[in-house]
């Protein structure tokens, strides 16, 4: 992006209602042009956002963010330069490089990034969000060895930042930028402007100052991520037809030249342990599929991929039914498939949803097939229940078929009873990463749709009398998660309840009214004032609400205790284990 | 007037929002509405990056003026 464009772009008005993010950019440098690039980057349509920065102290990286009041931030964005780890690594200092000296230099460096660790750590804990981005500029020609030889004093320079950089990335709500991909952006050669450094103490090229402010853009940004992937077997997953050549006959190894579809394996099985639901659309015969899943040497195992759609109608139908067992959108999941028919067919079924060709036989095209798909599906940080989700799924599943092929047998409350169901509340003033993430991609029993930002959850906590109620589920088919949050504000003897969500995959099981049993019992509340708003999505909430109310209100329904005891059906799981905080 | 002065008078317009451009056309780059030492950076950057044009402050200023500025950028185009 140009400089011209960017201040177009940022000086554009967005609508009064865009949410604006108060952010400090941290830095050494004459910040000039890189809030313009970030705010314009920020700009385009898929983000969509406002930032209004607050800039500091030439020269005073740390003295900075030291000075600066966490409160009045939603975001601290620090963009370290040598010249910040010491002076004398940049040019507008001239402090002496002579070899004497360069112990000097690598002592002061590892005292600054001590101070800065110390710094960053502090005031991580106090603002939502620290987007971090290291040196990015050449060290100046100071050292006695050749350019193409790194001595010592380089090598533990490099390493103290990295070390500095390795220490703070663990850090909850820190985002550290990719060295790697701002090089892709960015060649390390064009990136320093002499003049403009000597001149206004900026010291990056334009095309640099563009590159480093779309990295951080994405960083702020933080889109959530894509929740499935549905991939093609043959010629896809690995090389080969396996109903024509045979289970022993397909391949994904050097020898055969199929090592990519062994990569292709192996990246569907780190997305799977990261999360990510992983389906499988076929038209093969299910039980030559399932022999080949029986290979020892397959790197994406069965219990990894769920479910299997093994036969010869459309693919279409299959992904149909693969969206519906996972009850997710679809523009929220890749369809993979070798055959562009297979591919124009599904994308013709389902517009919304990402359909791309498999470029069998291209190494360089799967290789940036995934580096794509990683971005898709990249996440800032993994939980417990990314891990549990696709047995979750699974579990969900199984409980629909028992109650489909029981329901004749049983009744609901001995069906409900059967499972053995158990109930996790947890009440908290601030949510945890999960609870955040189920907030902001539930739709179905979604109390009014609103969705919360990052610093908004994390400031939750600011209100004394505010909560956040996570609920986790388990029973005989295994645990689901968290699969229920509620936000909302006691007051006295009523609770405000302005979100409540709960996964579509425990629905049916009764736990909407043992989380309002909850409250009444454990909050001590007489009454739940909701902030229902009809979403055209949230029929199934504003439903089990109209049943609770003795007027349905589809705006500000308050259920009372009393009206709710009346009404509500036998409650049958086991509460486990609540976990309180004490209400301020 | 031809594309280039067209394109100079855009970049002023981006970087003095608060201008017109019968301002910029007419008023002396510091009488300029928002003119400070943090735009006119921005200014010659601009230039920079759309034109190839590179300047220091002092230069600008002696200009005075993007009458001037478009004379400078056709000699610019001409030498070249």
């Amino acid at each position: 992006m140009k400089l011209l464009e960017a201040l177009e772009l940022a000086g554009r008005p967005l609508p009064e209602q865009t949410a604006k993010t108060r952010a400090f950019l941290a830095c050494g440098f004459t910040p000039l042009h890189l809030p313009t690039f970030i705010s314009a980057h920020l700009r385009k349509p898929q983000m969509d956002s406002q930032v209004e920065f607050t800039t500091g102290l030439y020269g005073d990286l740390c003295g900075n963010i030291e000075r600066l009041d966490p409160s009045a931030f939603d975001l601290l964005v620090v963009v370290v330069e040598w010249n910040d780890i010491d002076p004398r690594l940049g040019l507008r200092m001239l402090g002496g490089w002579r070899p004497s000296e360069t112990a000097g230099i690598l002592e002061s460096a590892r005292t600054a990034a001590t101070r800065l660790e110390q710094t960053l750590t502090r005031i991580g804990g106090q603002i939502p969000t620290v987007i971090l981005s290291m040196p990015t500029l050449p060290l100046p020609p100071m050292f006695s060895t050749r350019p193409a030889q790194a001595g010592f004093f380089e090598a533990e320079l490099h390493h103290t930042t990295a070390a500095l950089a390795s220490s703070l990335s663990r850090l909850p709500g820190f985002r550290l930028l990719s060295s790697q991909k701002l090089a892709q952006a960015s060649s390390p050669s064009d990136r320093y402007d002499v003049k403009s450094d000597l001149m206004s103490g900026f010291p990056y090229t334009l095309r640099h100052a563009s590159a480093l402010g779309e990295l951080i853009s994405e960083l702020i940004c933080n889109r959530p991520p894509m929740k499935g992937l549905i991939t093609d077997l043959d010629e896809t997953l690995w090389a080969g037809i396996v109903g024509e050549d045979g289970v022993e006959e397909i391949s994904w190894n050097l020898d055969r030249h199929t090592q990519m579809h062994g990569v292709y394996q192996q990246f569907l099985a780190s997305l799977a342990g990261s999360g990510v639901l992983v389906g499988v659309a076929s038209k093969n015969e299910a039980v030559t599929v399932a022999r080949a899943f029986e290979r020892k040497d397959l790197l994406l195992s069965e219990s990894d991929v769920f479910p299997i759609e093994t036969h010869w109608s459309r693919k279409s139908e299959s992904v149909r039914r693969i969206l519906d067992t996972w009850n997710v959108g679809a523009d929220s999941v890749v369809f993979i498939d070798d055959s562009p028919i297979e591919v124009a067919e599904v994308h013709a079924a389902f517009p919304a949803m990402e359909c791309v060709v498999f470029p069998k036989g291209n190494d360089e095209g799967i290789l940036s097939l995934l580096w794509r798909l990683r971005d898709l599906f990249g996440k800032s940080i993994l939980s417990e229940d990314d891990r549990l989700r696709l047995n979750s799924i699974r579990s969900a599943s199984a409980w629909r078929q028992d109650s489909v092929e029981s329901g004749s047998n049983f009744t609901e409350d001995e069906l409900l009873r059967s499972v053995e169901g158990s109930l996790i509340f947890t009440l908290t003033r601030e949510g945890d990463a999960r609870s955040f993430e189920l907030v902001n991609k539930t739709n179905q029993f979604n109390l009014n749709g609103r969705r919360i930002g990052e610093s908004e959850w994390r400031r939750i906590s600011d209100d004394p009398a505010a909560f956040v109620l996570s609920v986790s589920y388990k029973d005989k088919y295994g645990p689901l998660g968290t699969i229920a949050v509620i936000v909302g504000k006691k007051k006295s003897r009523s609770i405000d309840v302005d979100t409540w969500v709960m996964s579509c995959r425990a629905f049916s099981r009764r736990i909407e009214f043992h989380c309002l049993q909850y409250i009444f019992e454990r909050l001590g509340a007489s009454e739940v004032a909701l902030d229902l708003k009809p979403t055209g999505r949230n029929g199934v909430l504003v439903e089990f609400l109209n049943q609770l109310t003795p007027e349905p209100d589809e705006r500000n329904p308050r259920i009372t205790k009393s009206y709710f005891l009346e009404k509500a059906p036998e409650l049958p799981h086991r509460i486990e284990e609540v976990s309180v905080c004490e209400q301020r | 007037m031809s594309s280039d002065n067209d394109r100079l008078m855009d970049c002023f317009a981006t970087v003095f929002p608060g201008a017109t451009r019968e301002e910029i056309r007419t008023s002396k780059f510091e009488d300029l509405p928002g003119w400070d030492s943090l735009r006119g950076v921005t200014l010659l950057a601009v230039l920079d990056d759309e034109f190839g044009l590179q300047m220091d402050v002092t230069e600008l200023m002696d200009l005075e003026t993007f009458e001037a500025l478009e004379g400078r950028l056709g000699d610019v185009r001409f030498s070249a």
